[in-house]
């Protein structure tokens, strides 16, 4: 699902392209349409390399963005003019190639950008969303670019003690183990954990029949595969999907609702948000402003409203005006108050009761900076509304997030997504291969 | 998964039996319980390490005395050099400069706004004039934030907006803040990672340009060992004077304090003990150490019970309590609250000296047990029988036990106890109210519980967070007639 209800793969191979229109403009010469006046006939080198590389077997988004801003250095008309040469190439219906446009500019209004470097991320983020090229080659790399960059700190610092780790042992012996230990105490991993994911990795080793410390890293990439390795759940449901989203205060919660509204809205999809935080002050005008920014919906209540009312009066909201996904906000609480914990079994219930199955997600925001509380934070939360999914947060300081490794041996519950900074595109799917990857190479 | 050091300790020297000498042999398994339960609290790896020789040193050599069991003797010496680490003494604000400029930076989410409003609050209840100074342009709706809580305070707010520059606001500020008749100015700056360097830069200029007395980390309790990494970063830039530790009413161990402290000297000042504006309070190391070590607080105790307790509830049953007049149905009302607390598991745990009893019991299956069976003791009783209790002759318990299903002599020991407690209530609340004891909505003491203690005679935890004294009760009447908007949480 992208943002255009319909676009021609042209890298897709003749096959595949064969069943669209054959004659595409972008299949003939790359003549600009009305939309897009021809500028200086120098700078058209562009167009005839950005439809070559069209055509290429595979995507490469970044590839094809370093063509559009070759020799553009600011956003302006010229940048205009090449988005919607690239749309129009790729058969996007016109209005909504406008509206994307449209979007992107009020975006850098709001932000006051100019400068092609402060936007370039933003606006590959949401050209591979909107062209559904997320799970593309090309993009998975920039991920994962993106996530050891997120990381680069922790990464930095894990895997020179690693590499000093295995070039001080010539075995795995006592003290190699004893000082990967260390390694994961200091990393939140926790002694409890440690001690199981020890014991697994000894057994993996054993297996393999590997004493060689240089064999360890990829013993370890494999056992944090395992893991992370998160059931894929597809579920058949009926629209809105509503997502719910619970936590401690202060963990990103807000925010990181602003995130998955954009991702989603660059998807396609319409989107309310629930003002569901009545308590903390001004949490219902820092939605307003993210909902503003993101191009979603905003249901809310004035401040002090039941969150459960909110909640009851965004799905009908939601249902009526035919979104496709509603987010709920939560207010932050300690998961050892009790009546705040059974205030958000209430608004669980009402979800429920509103809308069969809703809330299709529960999702627990957690704090990579958090230690061994995150594991009673999880606790609780899932005895209260049953986590679906972890989102951890604030991945972008130096923390290592090592806790996730406890809590993932414990409950077995999928991390979904990592935030890696405050800005709305600073959300990308969480693998538990890239974070081996990231930690150890 | 959080059994108290002192329960460690115990199981960790039951082989050392009788009395000697404690050695670099006998003391190894206990120096591994307390090394797992400074990590377990997320104490800094290499504050531990540097912990745990110390603790050895001092633990060497030493006799154990004949009161003192070898658990105990380690526990003293850890808790010991634990306070000291802490601070030893509590250490407040420095406030007598004028006009007062305090700084507060630190991480995103972990508290700085709320503390903010907190300190504002506090320092007018200390005579003077708080100026609020937004200086987070980057977070949205982060100035409404502060706006509405000044109002909420009735307290000045500098008009910033985001498209102002941080640090012209709060050289602004001072001026602003003068001509506004205020004498102390609080500076909430924007969260941010001590890694962003633009950032990091943006707090030296804010300081080279308003020099505030009290530059303070704030950080969250429930951090893990990075908070060594970040206040290192904060304290090298900025000199910190001192730190908040936020988010303390959770279950977090707050190891942190202790890596706070041991890498940037710095003292822990204050912590926040809940979202309203009243839940700041002086950071007591005591309190803290026990904390740490899982050895259970009172206090926290207290607290949780007191998030289910009404405060016009707590006066009412405090005013009964003073005229001996709790009763078995005022008693059954308190149970039930307790039940919904969560398990009576979970809270004997926080209680010292309960955790080994807790396993004793064969994972709290008796207490809960028990209380069912008091519930339906007291639930078999008439409304007249439990307003008066002295009324309960034989034929009255006999009718009472088959109702319940229970012996006669089950009822015998419940009335027993029960007596006990009130009594000890009543000296609670009336006497002067000594330390470390329950508070009303607690009831110190499960009746129907045999052998148990009565939940407010652990060790001496330190004066308690509240006493309900008459005063008290009557500052809090008034409390409550002034706080009028704010919805209680
Ligand atoms: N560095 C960083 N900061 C984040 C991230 N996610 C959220 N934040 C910041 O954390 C603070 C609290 O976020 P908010 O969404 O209001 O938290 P909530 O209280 O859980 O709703 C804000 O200053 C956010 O900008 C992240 O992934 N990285
Ligand atoms: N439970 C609890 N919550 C707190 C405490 N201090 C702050 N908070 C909450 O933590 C969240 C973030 O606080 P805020 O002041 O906005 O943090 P800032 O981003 O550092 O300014 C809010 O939901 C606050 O209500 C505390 O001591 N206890
Ligand atoms: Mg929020
Ligand atoms: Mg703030």
């Amino acid at each position: 699902m992208g943002f255009f209800t319909k676009i021609k793969k042209l890298w897709k191979g003749p096959g595949e392209a064969a069943e669209t229109t054959p004659a595409g403009p972008a299949r003939t010469e790359p003549t600009p349409a009305e939309t897009a006046p021809i500028q200086e006939a120098a700078t058209n080198d562009w167009q005839q390399d950005l439809t070559l590389a069209l055509r290429q077997a595979e995507p490469r988004l970044s590839h094809w963005l370093a063509l559009i801003l070759k020799d553009v250095d600011k956003a302006g008309d010229a940048l205009w003019q090449r988005l919607s040469f690239l749309f129009q190439a790729l058969d996007a219906p016109v209005d909504e190639a406008q509206k994307f446009i449209q979007h992107f500019k009020k975006w850098l209004d709001d932000l006051g950008y100019q400068n092609v470097s402060e936007f370039r991320s933003e606006l590959q983020y949401r050209l591979a969303l909107a062209l559904d090229l997320e799970d593309e080659e090309d993009e998975r790399d920039r991920l994962f670019l993106k996530l050891s960059q997120g990381m680069a700190m922790t990464r930095e610092q894990i895997a020179r003690r690693i590499d000093g780790l295995l070039a001080a042992h010539k075995t795995m012996d006592e003290r190699f183990w004893e000082e990967f230990e260390e390694i994961l105490i200091v990393s939140d991993v926790g002694m409890e954990a440690a001690v199981k994911l020890m014991a697994k990795l000894k057994a993996r080793a054993r297996k393999a029949q590997a004493a060689d410390p240089a064999e360890f890293k990829d013993l370890l990439r494999q056992e944090l595969e395992d893991i992370f390795k998160a059931p894929k759940r597809i579920q058949a449901l009926n629209p809105p999907e509503v997502v719910m989203v619970v936590g401690v205060n202060g963990v990103g919660k807000t925010t990181t609702i602003a995130k998955l509204a954009h991702r989603a809205r660059m998807q396609g999809r319409k989107v309310l948000i629930a003002a569901g935080d009545t308590f903390r002050a001004a949490a219902i005008e820092q939605l307003e402003i993210w909902a503003e920014r993101v191009g979603a919906g905003l249901f809310a209540k004035p401040e002090g409203s039941d969150p459960a009312a909110v909640a009851f009066e965004a799905v009908d909201k939601a249902i009526s005006e035919g979104y496709d996904l509603l987010l709920l906000d939560t207010a932050g609480r300690l998961h050892t108050k009790v009546n705040l914990m059974e205030e958000l079994k209430k608004i669980k219930r009402v979800l429920g009761k509103k809308h069969p199955g809703a809330p299709h997600r529960s999702v627990l925001v957690i704090d990579a900076t958090t230690g061994q509380n995150a594991l009673s934070q999880t606790k609780l939360f899932n005895e209260a509304v049953g986590v679906d999914e972890i989102i951890l947060t604030k991945l972008d300081g130096t923390a290592k997030g090592g806790v996730m490794v406890a809590v993932g041996l414990q409950f077995g519950l999928p991390v979904s997504f990592v935030g890696l900074g405050e800005k709305m595109e600073d959300l990308r799917p969480f693998s538990g291969a890239d974070f081996a990857r990231a930690l150890v190479d | 998964m959080f059994d108290s050091l002192s329960d460690r300790l115990s199981e960790a020297f039951k082989k050392f039996k009788g009395h000697g000498r404690l050695d670099e042999k006998n003391i190894q398994d206990g120096l591994r319980e307390v090394r797992l339960a400074l990590l377990e609290a997320d104490v800094n790896f290499k504050v531990v390490k540097d912990f745990v020789d110390r603790v050895r040193e001092r633990a060497l050599g030493r006799d154990v005395l004949g009161s003192l069991t070898p658990g105990q003797q380690i526990v003293k010496v850890v808790n010991d050099e634990l306070v000291e680490l802490l601070g030893g003494e509590s250490q407040g604000l420095a406030l007598d400069r004028r006009p007062l400029r305090i700084m507060l930076v630190g991480l995103q989410g972990s508290g700085k706004t709320t503390s903010a409003a907190k300190l504002a609050l506090y320092l007018r209840r200390e005579g003077l004039k708080p100026y609020l100074v937004p200086a987070d342009v980057y977070r949205p709706a982060a100035i409404e934030q502060i706006q509405t809580l000044a109002r909420q305070l009735d307290v000045p707010v500098h008009a910033s907006t985001p498209d102002m520059n941080p640090v012209d606001i709060c050289r602004e500020a001072m001026a602003a803040a003068h001509e506004a008749g205020c004498d102390a100015l609080l500076y909430d700056t924007a969260g941010r990672l001590h890694i962003d360097e633009t950032l990091m830069d943006e707090l030296s200029a804010i300081k080279a340009a308003c020099s505030p007395q009290e530059i303070l980390l704030v950080a969250d309790a429930m951090t893990g060992q990075d908070a060594v990494t970040v206040a290192q970063s904060f304290n090298e830039l900025l000199d910190l004077t001192g730190v908040v530790l936020t988010k303390m009413d959770g279950d977090a161990r707050g190891g942190a304090a202790l890596s706070i402290k041991s890498v940037t000297g710095k003292p822990i000042k204050l912590v926040g003990v809940g979202e309203k504006l009243s839940d700041l309070e002086p950071f007591h190391p005591d309190r803290a150490a026990s904390r740490i070590l899982g050895m259970g607080d009172v206090l926290t105790l207290i607290e949780k019970a007191q998030t289910e307790f009404d405060e016009g509830e707590a006066e009412k049953l405090a005013d009964k309590m003073l005229k001996s007049k709790f009763d078995l149905e005022d008693f059954r009302v308190q149970m039930r609250r307790i039940k919904k607390m969560g398990s009576i598991e979970g809270l004997l745990k926080l209680v010292p000296g309960m955790g080994g009893l807790v396993k004793n019991l064969g994972q709290a299956q008796m207490p809960e047990k028990e209380l069912k069976r008091t519930e339906a003791i007291i639930g078999s009783m008439t409304m007249f029988e439990r307003r008066n209790p002295a009324a309960l002759n034989a034929s009255r318990k006999a009718r009472v036990a088959r109702g319940a299903g229970v012996s006669v002599q089950e009822v015998n020991v419940l009335l027993k106890n029960f007596g006990r407690m009130s009594k000890m209530m009543k000296d609670m609340v009336g006497g002067e109210a000594k330390p470390g004891k329950g508070l009303p909505g607690m009831p110190a003491g499960l009746p129907g519980m045999p052998g148990m203690p009565g939940m407010g005679e652990g060790p001496d935890q330190g004066s308690a967070r509240r006493k309900l004294s008459k005063k008290a009760l009557a500052e809090r009447r008034k409390k409550k007639l002034k706080k009028k908007q704010r919805k209680k949480r």
